[in-house]
């Protein structure tokens, strides 16, 4: 349930909080540490709607967020942070991509337009296959 | 406006002290209603939840005193509305020179007749009650998308009345036998086995003579407009499952015992084509209790109670197509075949079923879906949702029905005045072993913000154009005046007909026409 | 929040997957008896919003139903299921905004209210007269740190219930005060009414004294005081003592062998939930989360707002007392915990439409007669008046028992046998 790890672990807030309770129930999912094991990255998933940005952080095959104030901007920065790879969308365009609701081609026209933000882009791809990982089924 | 002293007196005389009120708070409250503002908006008055005003409303307790009420109303050009537990707006008085009869009174289950399997009930009889009465013979009824909490009758008699369990247990249309109806001049009808003259019963829905039921209520239901039913047969069906209905814990997350032989499917078909496909194999099986197309976001709140849990569920809105069934059994063979059936289908099409591998509904799911409550999820997320007049046609054209509305849909999605549920929001489910379908799109709205009340409503009218332009089959939610001439040109100008039976049944124009067809050249 | 009432007729009845049988569906004693939608929850909240909308002005009709409803919080339990309207919050929000606007109380109310006033109980009363239920071999002690808060109505109409809770203290050597003449009513009477400032009167009062006395906890044998402390009294003020109902101290005291239950007590018993004491006992939690706009129109709060369902109520500790009761079996109604129906006294009914009151007890016995109990039970002086009087009433074969009442007769003592003392128990 949303917000209950919160609850434990008051430091999460926010938008942060969702990504949470999403991502980590792959910590349960043995194929998906098989895949991502040797994984180490971190994730700067900014709601440019709200007021707190997610650092996702995978290690060794475990999902862990925190999060973290989104003002002032400089709070997000890689120095401070050391995210791997930054992506900002407001909340709308987050659930389409979660949802797979919007192509890549969607996702290139929202860049272009400066409605999508995304930084190391490469690393970017991996967060989507763990995305995609939540359904982990061929229709 | 009340009524006059003496008019007051005399519809008091019938029903006795204190079942009749014409006190304005009474009156207003009975003035409220879901969806109202919406209608309002559409018909040019202001967007708020409040509709005429009656003049009293009066409660019954007997098909006599129902009809002493309208032979008064006749008499003095008074128009009468009837509810039962008067969800919606179709409940509501179209004119100020009106009252309610609301039938809570009027509240028995007067004869469950296990052997021929029917069960004749009174207008405040909810499916809930229904339910828990015949399961005790192991036997199970009809209950529509609104919820346990409304009356069959009045969905038998005067609603369209598709349900989660319509695959096993019709629709409301389909589900009524004998009916007594009174007319809006006061007769008094019994339709069916119950109008014979030696040996009345009620267990047949058609005869003596042509069977009037196409008049009674038609495709749509009259909403009031063709008089007022007071009692009916309703089918019964074997309970499909154990009876035993062991709801634990505490409100709002109770848990339940599923009873043994349930089992869900949930499969992502990927595409409308195989969906189709898909729904008829399993349909033409006749094995299912529940199969309904639903839109992913749909599936994501059949399985929550609230927004945030909703929310939870993100993985489950990735599904493109998915088709949710549920199958349940009284023994362990029965069971072991409907599996088998379904394992053939699901290697047939190459699908999986996500229950148990990517998703666990918590029990309680179980418990909904066999009281039938699963409909009451679509106002989780904003509070507030309508469905669009829908389409009742094949498979196929259901789901053309569904894509064209994506594009309407998205359109208000973008600016804001309906929830997003990427344009995709749909309950499709099928009836008589998928010979046909019924489909219709609910749609997200605010009612307590005007914009939202009026793009849902604007939506709403070019969804129906929408209709009209791609030539999307039979409506399914049609009522008024207006959509019925709107339609009716392109539907073998059945809204000529219709008016005939009202001019024909109430010439005087006493039953509420509003959501009903109107005499020609009579407002109200 | 007013405008988001779906006109569903939810509130009207249990929560639908509870319904057991078409006779005990219902959860609304006031639609029941008035049968016009204006008498539901949901008919209550479109008068608030009609009267927002200025479309109705405070009258005497209007009064009048908002009045007729005992607040017992069934319409909320069975409407929060799925949706997020508080249908109770909003009564009680009714109720205060008449009052502000010289509409409320009823006279009745109003009567009862000067009398909490003036002699601090709403019976009218001589105030020295609060302690006139204590037994001579009643041990009280002065320098315990345990309070026994007595209540209103067990002072002075269910004295049994009194005698009954004390006698089982004794039995458990649990040491206990009681305020006596200092002790003020809770102000639940008045609450209920909408008269918010007469009720602060009270609480601070109250809370005073208790603070100044040092107590640690305070035992209550009435629910409506139990969750007036518990509930209302700690959104207006913090306090430093714990909370506990006799049912909650019984079991532990007996668990831990303060006291042995050695009297067969030969009955068949059904138990009546006060609503004080169930669903409405719940606190509110506070909730220190965010708003996310997820998208237009949808918002989710995160963490989740804590629904107040019932949940927390005390539902278990009463059946387990009767569960440990040798020879006593416990034979449930069909609407029982956070979904019982109320006994009809509540919200200022009792006083201000004795006969509303009345036929809801009615329908209560009536439940209670078709489990086959020969006793009903509650833990609630107030429900015991109205039930009893129901029983009366209805003519019913029925005894009432407070839960301490039958305690006491399963400890007896050396020299009095169950009949004895369930003689004296009535």
């Amino acid at each position: 349930m949303i917000g209950k790890s919160n609850q434990e672990n008051k430091k999460i807030r926010g938008f942060a909080v969702l990504i949470n309770s999403i991502l980590t129930p792959l910590n349960k999912n043995k194929k998906f540490q098989e895949k991502f094991g040797n994984l180490n990255v971190k994730f700067l998933l900014n709601a440019s709607n709200l007021n707190h940005a997610a650092i996702i952080i995978v290690e060794k095959g475990m999902v862990s967020v925190e999060s973290i104030p989104n003002k002032p901007k400089e709070n997000l920065k890689k120095q401070k942070v050391g995210w791997n790879a930054f992506l900002e969308m407001d909340t709308q365009t987050f659930l389409a991509i979660a949802m797979n609701r919007l192509s890549l081609f969607g996702v290139a026209k929202k860049w272009l337009t400066r409605k999508i933000r995304m930084r190391g882009i490469i690393k970017l791809l991996i967060l989507l296959k763990i995305f995609r990982f939540l359904t982990n089924y061929n229709s | 406006m009340v009524l006059e002293k003496d008019i007051f007196k005399e519809f008091e005389d019938i029903v006795g002290l204190g079942n009749i009120d014409d006190n304005e708070v009474i009156t207003n409250v009975y003035a409220y209603n879901w969806c109202m503002e919406i209608f309002n908006y559409m018909e040019g008055k202001e967007p708020i939840p409040f509709s005429n005003v009656p003049k009293a409303v009066i409660l019954p307790s007997t098909t006599e005193e129902v009809q002493k009420i309208v032979i008064l109303c006749n008499k003095y050009e008074i128009v009468f509305k009837a509810q039962s537990t008067g969800l919606g707006p179709w409940n509501q008085p179209s004119v100020d020179n009106s009252i309610i009869l609301d039938l809570r009174r009027m509240n028995r289950i007067i004869k469950i007749d296990e052997k021929n399997l029917y069960a004749v009930i009174e207008p405040y009889v909810s499916g809930a009650q229904l339910q828990s009465e015949i399961m005790k013979n192991g036997l199970n009824c009809h209950m529509p998308g609104a919820g346990p909490q409304v009356s069959p009758l009045a969905s038998a008699t005067s609603m369209n009345g598709p349900g989660f369990t319509s695959p096993s247990t019709g629709y409301s249309a389909r589900n009524v036998l004998a009916v007594e109806w009174v007319l809006p001049n006061g007769e008094i009808l019994s339709l069916g086995s119950s109008g014979l003259k030696s040996n009345p019963d009620w267990f047949h829905g058609d005869g003596p003579g042509p069977s009037l039921r196409g008049i009674m209520r038609g495709w749509a239901g009259t909403k009031s407009g063709l008089g007022i039913f007071t009692k009916v047969a309703v089918k019964l069906f074997p309970y499909p499952c154990s009876t035993e209905f062991n709801v634990k814990g505490s409100s709002a997350n109770y848990d339940f015992n599923i009873p043994d032989f349930m089992k869900l499917y949930v499969m992502d078909c990927g595409n409308f084509k195989k969906l189709e496909n898909v729904m008829l194999n399993v349909e033409e099986e006749e094995i299912s209790f529940m199969c309904s197309y639903l839109s992913s976001f749909a599936v994501m709140a059949i399985f929550s109670n609230s927004i945030e849990s909703l929310m939870d569920k993100i993985s489950l809105g990735q599904l493109k197509a998915p088709l949710v069934v549920l199958i349940a059994a009284r023994t362990e063979q029965e069971f072991g075949y409907k599996q088998k059936v379904m394992d053939f289908v699901l290697k047939k099409f190459k699908i999986k079923n996500i229950i148990g591998e990517i998703y666990t509904p918590n029990p309680i799911f179980f418990a909904e879906a066999l009281r039938s409550n699963l409909g009451l999820h679509g106002f989780i997320a904003t509070g507030g949702f309508q469905s669009s007049k829908g389409v009742a046609d094949t498979a196929a054209v259901c789901l053309r029905s569904t894509k064209s509305n994506i594009l309407v849909k998205q359109e208000f999605i973008k600016k804001g005045v309906i929830a997003n549920d990427f344009g995709e929001g749909t309950w499709m489910t099928s009836y008589e072993s998928g010979h046909y379908f019924h489909m219709e799109s609910p749609t997200m709205f605010d009612q307590t913000k005007v914009s939202s009340v009026k793009g849902m409503a604007e939506y709403m009218e070019k969804s129906n154009q929408l209709d009209l332009l791609k030539h999307l089959g039979a409506p399914f939610f049609v009522e008024g005046t207006r959509m019925h001439e709107l339609f009716g040109p392109y539907m073998s100008n059945y809204h000529i007909w219709l008016r005939k039976i009202k001019e024909t049944f109430d010439p005087n124009n006493i039953s509420d026409s509003g959501f009903y067809i109107s005499p020609q050249n009579k407002q109200n | 929040m007013i405008k988001r009432c779906l006109r569903c007729s939810i509130c009207k009845w249990i929560p639908q997957l509870q319904i057991k049988s078409q006779k005990y569906a219902s959860i609304c004693p006031s639609i029941d008896i008035f049968n016009f939608h204006a008498y539901s929850g949901g008919g209550r909240i479109i008068i608030a919003l009609a009267l927002e909308m200025g479309r109705l002005k405070p009258s005497q009709e209007l009064m009048d139903i908002v009045y007729k409803c005992t607040e017992c919080g069934g319409c909320a339990i069975a409407c929060k299921f799925l949706n997020t309207l508080e249908p109770l919050e909003i009564i009680i929000k009714l109720r205060e905004k008449l009052v502000s606007l010289g509409y409320g109380p009823m006279p009745k109310q109003q009567q009862y209210i000067e009398y909490i006033k003036s002699k601090n109980n709403p019976y009218n009363e001589a105030h020295e007269k609060r302690l006139d239920w204590l037994p001579n071999d009643i041990k009280i002690d002065s320098n315990a740190k345990v309070l026994y808060f007595v209540g209103c109505t067990s002072s002075y109409r269910r004295k049994e219930i009194a005698v009954a809770t004390a006698r089982v203290m004794n039995a458990a050597n649990y040491p206990f005060k009681i305020l006596g003449e200092n002790e003020y009513c809770c102000g639940s009477p008045i609450l209920r009414t909408g008269d918010k400032s007469s009720f602060i009167t009270q609480l601070n009062k109250n809370l005073d004294i208790i603070e100044k006395e040092g107590i640690k906890t305070v035992v209550f044998s009435c629910a409506g005081c139990y969750n007036t402390f518990k509930v209302d009294y700690a959104l207006e003020r913090d306090y430093n003592f714990e909370i506990i109902h006799t049912t909650e101290l019984f079991n532990e005291l007996l668990d831990s062998g303060k006291f042995k239950l050695t009297n067969k007590v030969p009955l068949t018993v059904t138990y009546h939930d006060p609503c004080h004491l169930g669903r409405n006992s719940e606190p509110y939690e506070e909730w220190d989360g965010d708003t996310l706009e997820m998208m237009p129109l949808i918002s989710l709060n995160i963490p989740e707002k804590p629904k107040r369902c019932g949940k927390y109520g005390i539902y278990e500790s009463p059946r387990a007392l009767l569960n440990k009761i040798p020879g006593l079996s416990l034979a449930e109604m069909e609407r029982i915990k956070e979904y019982s129906y109320c006994c009809g006294a509540g919200g200022g009914v009792k006083s201000a439409f004795p006969e509303f009151a009345l036929e809801t007890a009615k329908i209560r016995i009536e439940e209670a007669e078709d489990t086959g109990a020969e006793v009903i039970t509650s833990a609630c002086p107030f429900c015991s008046t109205n039930l009893k009087d129901g029983i009366s009433k209805r003519g019913s074969n029925l005894k009432f028992y407070d839960i301490s009442e039958i305690l006491l007769m399963a400890i007896g003592s050396p020299k009095r046998s169950f009949k004895e003392t369930s003689m004296r128990a009535i």
